[in-house]
């Protein structure tokens, strides 16, 4: 079985690991190695409604509380907005995802039409590193709630040893690399 | 998985007598939910409403938002003639959500109506 992140596969989100699977989760600059010990589905939930935005008007960066995990636990969400708005989206918070060298792409509610996978809106969380929402009310009235939703699996994991970690690298023992934070890129 | 943004829940509304005339005397067809302890932010849009015109008259219907005067109409009044029902489908009503309760009121008293509605969250 072949799992790898934003996977369309046949009409559906998989997930990325199985229990007793490898994965390195890239945490800003930071790499854990861990092994799943468990993991179980997420239905679609609304996780977050920022509320009220005034017409033309970017909200407040917020963080979204509700995905938030235990330790030794993330997560692969996929997500799409609820109400008419560009999103940016933040994972930590001060991180930009999907930044070009121009501009910050924007998530919006067309996605569930051009990719009603979503596939191309998953991201990965490490424990309570958790993403923020920034939504941009483009339109020329104000809107009285601006809501998301996410699905996903989570999964427990414990730390990986040594002699594992060895093999992983050298390239004789599988893993899944996952990146769970934004990459601000470098000029050049 | 072929999600689709705004697909809710079909609910209805209670019968609902609309015993007083006037936009003073608004009372809600279908309520918001809104317990504490439910997940997310719901709203909802008009899908249909059905009725009985038995006025005397015919009489417009308003739909909207507000109570004891603070009402604001949602979508234009709906024309219903005396003695008859009236049914107004989504290809009749425009794609309003709502945010709050929804309320209506006749200009002339005698109405009764029902709403079926498409529940969002």
């Amino acid at each position: 079985m072949e799992l790898y992140p934003c996977k369309s596969s046949l009409g559906g989100m998989e997930p990325v690991a199985l229990v007793n699977h490898n994965v390195c989760i890239n945490y800003i600059s930071t790499k854990m190695y861990r092994k799943v010990i468990f993991f179980e589905p997420i239905p679609p939930f609304q996780f977050l409604d920022i509320g009220a935005i005034a017409a033309q008007t970017i909200s407040a960066r917020t963080i979204a509380t509700n995905l938030q995990l235990y330790d030794d636990e993330f997560a692969q969400w996929r997500w799409y907005p609820l109400d008419n708005v560009q999103v940016r989206l933040w994972l930590p918070q001060t991180n930009g995802k999907v930044g070009l060298l121009n501009v910050q792409v924007t998530y919006d509610t067309q996605i569930v039409t051009r990719d009603p996978d979503l596939h191309l809106t998953e991201f990965f969380e490490w424990e309570n590193k958790a993403p923020a929402f920034e939504a941009i009310n483009f339109m020329d009235y104000g809107i009285t709630q601006c809501r998301f939703v996410a699905m996903g699996y989570r999964y427990i994991t414990k730390e990986l040893p040594k002699i594992t970690i060895d093999k992983i690298e050298s390239g004789s023992e599988a893993c899944v690399y996952l990146s769970a934070s934004g990459h601000a890129g470098t000029a050049g | 998985m072929d999600t689709e943004l705004k697909k809710g829940v079909r609910l209805q509304g209670p019968v609902t007598v609309l015993v007083a005339a006037g936009a003073a005397n608004a009372v809600p067809i279908f309520q918001q939910s809104a317990y504490a302890n439910q997940i997310g932010t719901k709203t909802f849009r008009i899908k249909r409403i059905k009725g009985l015109n038995a006025a005397g008259a015919n009489t417009l219907l308003h739909i909207g938002t507000g109570v004891g005067g603070a009402f604001v109409d949602a979508i234009p009044p709906l024309l219903t003639m005396n003695g008859l029902n009236f049914d107004f489908v989504e290809d009749d009503l425009p794609e309003v959500e709502w945010s709050a309760d929804m309320t209506a009121y006749p200009v002339v008293l005698g109405v009764t109506c029902q709403v079926e509605v498409e529940e969002v969250s």
